[in-house]
């Protein structure tokens, strides 16, 4: 689901001509770290507002920072790979007389902060890990620099030198957090559904390799993983559903785990919960987890509570390159997650790298053989991508020392052992750019209407009928059959004509795009016409919710 | 994990590719090859897909004729 919202600016009430803080992040989906941080500040009295920033959009921030003047403005740095769109804006509103107080938060800045701030020179300080508190107490001696510069949990410059102060300890009680900050502009409404992003926790007792989230956690004193009470997490969906009118829960944690018997024991007690606040027949939600997190039993309460997605970080479908990723889980485990899921009738769609740093021609084969499998039924349909290597992980640092890292900070790669295994990527990219990852691509498309088909199908909803789905699952299958004969053909081309002489001759490359974006294409039209057969204006199949 | 898919979804904004375009130790004619081949393609997706929004209209009325009869008309 994307929007680029106009202006809705997110604004404490009362707001008016002054404002002591900006905050700038993405929000496609609510921006649930910003959104704590202004509830935070709030609480203790300050002004604050969100501007929405998307590339290409820079007037959503530039507009309210010249009108509300603010002392301070933050910026949400969570995505590595937009550090450079984020220097350009600081820029522009530099250009522009904003004299506010630069800070930035977010992963890359925490693990990067001398590099952060040789890069964007427009910046003054960093906030490191957690922003909550450090934010406060920044803002509390603000105009004293002397003062803000023994503030804990801060990078900033002292001559040619960047000062780290003391380490900020995580917050220990996430319960003594006030609930998100939630207006006007924060809700999803698609036709007539709201949905509300949650969160249960912070942080993943993981290591995977490509992962920055235990690197971010891990970092800063305290525990890698902490939970809210599942009675305040209620008590916060109970307001928006009363409040609100919000009926769809999507949970944005890290993990969602279910393994050990404390978290098992935090679920069971988050699910009476949901009974004794009436919650239970009247919501749909859903969860992000591992593949080692779902067991039957459980699943079942949890669906009979509402769970109705899921997305479940597979990931690889290649034992090499599931110890690559240091997943801690096996293919096997990978094929029985998503056969449960599929039994219980749920929403899925997954993460999954079709290339990571060890890839091979071997490997590749293995996902391909992967994917085929749980998509040839048409169950979801089946999207692929190649491992970014993020800063501050154990995989950049393996690249970094292999030599293999390139590019710059803001928008590293990496190449394969194989040279051919570059070219083959390469055409990947070209080709499934649309399909996987734009809005109007079959993936997009063929989840969006997946979710709203079961969401339609769930128990208190008017349902639609077997051959809607029947329909739907044949477009999925042929999606998903035909990207991988595509990803196969292509890679078998590249093994036997060699990359070289498979660019130079062009031909068989063009015949393979065009045979892929063809199917695409007609897809996309069937898909339409299904649509408006099958659905008219007045359901919610066409809302595009989307659950990745 | 999540991370990732989080990142690679809102690399939908920047309307490229998702990671950058990767050329590594590459000879002044491959980089010439790739950046022909990047090219054609370019070309010929554009080509597709712009007729393909001129042609869905068409696709769309013919195929909603026959799911019509297959699925009937279904209200909530």
């Amino acid at each position: 689901m994307n929007r680029i919202p106009q202006r809705n600016t997110a604004m404490s009430p009362g707001t008016t001509s002054s404002l002591d803080v900006l905050l700038v992040g993405y929000e496609n989906q609510e921006n649930i770290g910003l959104r704590s941080i202004m509830a935070y500040l709030r609480k203790h009295g300050y002004r604050v507002m969100i501007a929405p920033f998307y590339p290409g959009h820079d007037d959503l921030v530039l507009q309210p920072a010249q009108e509300y003047k603010p002392r301070l403005v933050g910026f949400s740095l969570i995505f590595q790979y937009t550090i450079d769109d984020f220097a350009a804006l600081m820029r522009r509103l530099r250009q522009h007389g904003v004299e506010a107080h630069f800070t930035a938060g977010g992963h890359f800045p925490s693990l990067r902060p001398h590099e952060t701030l040789k890069l964007i020179p427009e910046l003054d300080t960093i906030v490191r890990f957690e922003g909550e508190l450090t934010l406060l107490e920044l803002l509390e001696r603000l105009d004293t620099p002397e003062q803000w510069k023994s503030v804990a949990g801060l990078a900033y410059r002292n001559g040619s030198e960047v000062q780290l102060t003391a380490p900020r300890p995580l917050i220990s009680d996430l319960d003594s957090l006030p609930f998100i900050y939630r207006d006007e502009s924060w809700c999803l409404e698609d036709n007539g559904l709201k949905v509300a992003a949650m969160l249960a926790s912070r942080g993943c007792l993981y290591d995977c390799s490509f992962c920055s989230i235990r690197q971010f956690y891990g970092n800063a004193p305290g525990l890698l993983r902490r939970v809210r009470s599942p009675q305040a997490v209620v008590n916060e969906m109970l307001s928006l559903f009363t409040e609100k009118g919000v009926r769809f829960f999507s949970f944005q944690d890290d993990d969602f785990a279910m393994r050990t018997r404390d978290q098992r024991q935090w679920l069971r007690s988050f699910l009476d919960a949901l009974v004794r606040a009436g919650l239970k027949e009247q919501i749909r939600w859903k969860i992000s987890c591992r593949v080692d997190d779902l067991e039957p039993e459980i699943l079942e309460r949890m669906i009979e509570h509402g769970l109705i997605a899921v997305y479940l970080g597979v990931e690889s479908g290649s034992e090499a390159g599931l110890r690559t990723l240091n997943k801690r889980s096996t293919v096997a485990q990978n094929r029985a997650a998503i056969e449960l899921l599929k039994r219980h009738n749920l929403v899925m769609a997954m993460g999954f790298m079709l290339l990571d740093p060890s890839s091979s021609v071997e490997t590749i084969r293995e996902n391909i053989n992967f994917l085929r499998d749980v998509g040839e039924d048409g169950y979801f349909a089946t999207n692929f991508c190649k491992m970014l290597p993020y800063a501050g992980t154990p995989i950049e640092a393996e690249l970094r020392l292999a030599g293999r890292l390139k590019g710059t900070a803001g928008q590293p790669y990496y190449g394969f052992l194989d040279p051919n295994l570059d070219c083959f990527d390469f055409l990947v990219k070209k080709i499934f750019h649309r399909r996987n990852f734009t809005v109007e691509g079959n993936v997009a498309l063929l989840q969006d209407a997946s979710f709203n088909f079961r969401l339609a199908a769930s128990p208190g909803n008017g349902g639609l009928t077997e051959a809607v789905g029947a329909v739907l699952r044949r477009l999925i299958t042929r999606s998903n059959r035909t990207a991988l004969e595509t990803l196969e053909t292509l890679l078998e081309e590249t093994i036997s004509q060699g990359s070289e002489a498979l660019l130079a001759e062009q031909e068989t490359v063009m015949k393979i795009a065009e045979r892929e974006w063809n199917e695409e294409m007609i897809i996309e039209a069937e898909l339409r016409a299904l649509k408006t057969a099958a659905i008219g204006e007045s359901l919610c199949l066409t809302a595009g919710i989307g659950i990745t | 994990m999540f991370y990732q898919g989080l990142e690679e979804l809102l690399l939908r904004f920047h309307g490229g590719d998702p990671p950058p375009f990767e050329r590594i130790k590459l000879s002044e004619e491959q980089t010439r090859q790739y950046f022909a081949m990047e090219t054609r393609l370019n070309a010929r997706m554009n080509e597709i897909f712009n007729k393909a929004a001129q042609d869905i209209q068409k696709v769309q009325m013919e195929k909603l004729e026959g799911l019509g009869k297959i699925i009937g008309i279904q209200g909530k």
